[in-house]
């Protein structure tokens, strides 16, 4: 367990990180998709959990992305008569995606990935000055 | 690394500085670890057994040390008391984690820096 093994700890929670806020915007961005067809489901909402792995070449405990999956919340439905996903009684099946969950997570994510970063950077210098000691 | 005997172990500063910049690294990675893992879910955060445990251990671990001439390993990793836990049963809170990483980045600048000044003490000693 040296300092690059450390670094090596940040970087893999900042990589589960970043990949929870390309969930969060795939979320966001398919929050008004629906079906094309009379009935069809429209966007489910994906949702990403974190596991410890344990990084066998440096003995360092990592983190790593468990599982994307499904929300399996019920769909809301909208009248809508006239939308091409309208079933038999004119209602739209709306995506399960809430913006402000999704919101209250990519502020999580974000104070996640910056506390990872920022541990990167003083681990980064306790390393330099480790290196230093050579120098005096 | 330069041994410097003085006869009695403990004030050897450069065996303690080593000892304390390699708790340090250690603590370091565990601290990493918690804070790499704040989002997942049933994870305890851990510590390592603080450095004047490992001090207590150091004549026994130094005479270690002169005999097979590798560094044995007295540092323990356990799980820490958390005194918050999440919905999903993960108990690191960032805050208090950031607050240490900041307290043992201070440490290991006085360590690497005292460690500097008394090599430089031999070097004058040596007219370097």
């Amino acid at each position: 367990m040296d300092l690059s093994s450390s670094i090596g700890v940040s970087a893999s929670g900042m990589d589960a990180q970043s990949r929870r806020l390309r969930i969060i915007a795939e979320n966001l961005a398919n929050q008004d998709t629906t079906g094309s067809t009379p009935g069809a489901d429209p966007y489910r909402r994906k949702t990403i959990t974190f596991a410890q792995s344990l990084n066998e070449e440096t003995g360092a405990e990592e983190v790593k992305v468990d599982e994307i999956g499904r929300d399996q919340r019920d769909f809301e439905t909208r009248y809508d008569p006239s939308h091409p996903a309208a079933s038999a009684q004119g209602y739209v099946k709306i995506s399960n995606v809430d913006p402000m969950v999704e919101m209250m997570d990519m502020r999580e994510a974000q104070h996640s990935y910056e506390a990872n970063l920022n541990t990167m950077q003083i681990t980064r210098s306790m390393m330099s000055r480790t290196i230093d000691l050579l120098k005096s | 690394m330069l041994n410097a005997d003085t006869g009695t172990p403990g004030i050897d500063i450069f065996s303690l500085g080593r000892q304390r910049l390699d708790w340090l690294q250690q603590r370091q990675s565990v601290l990493a670890s918690n804070i790499a893992n704040a989002n997942t879910p049933d994870y305890t955060p851990e510590d390592i057994s603080p450095f004047h445990a490992t001090l207590s251990g150091l004549e026994s671990a130094m005479s270690r040390v002169s005999l097979d001439g590798a560094h044995e390993n007295d540092i323990e990793t356990g799980s820490r008391k958390p005194n918050e836990q999440a919905i999903n049963g993960n108990g690191v809170s960032l805050d208090y984690e950031m607050e240490q990483v900041a307290l043992n980045n201070d440490q290991q600048h006085l360590a690497s820096n005292l460690y500097a000044r008394y090599m430089n003490m031999f070097q004058t000693a040596l007219g370097k």
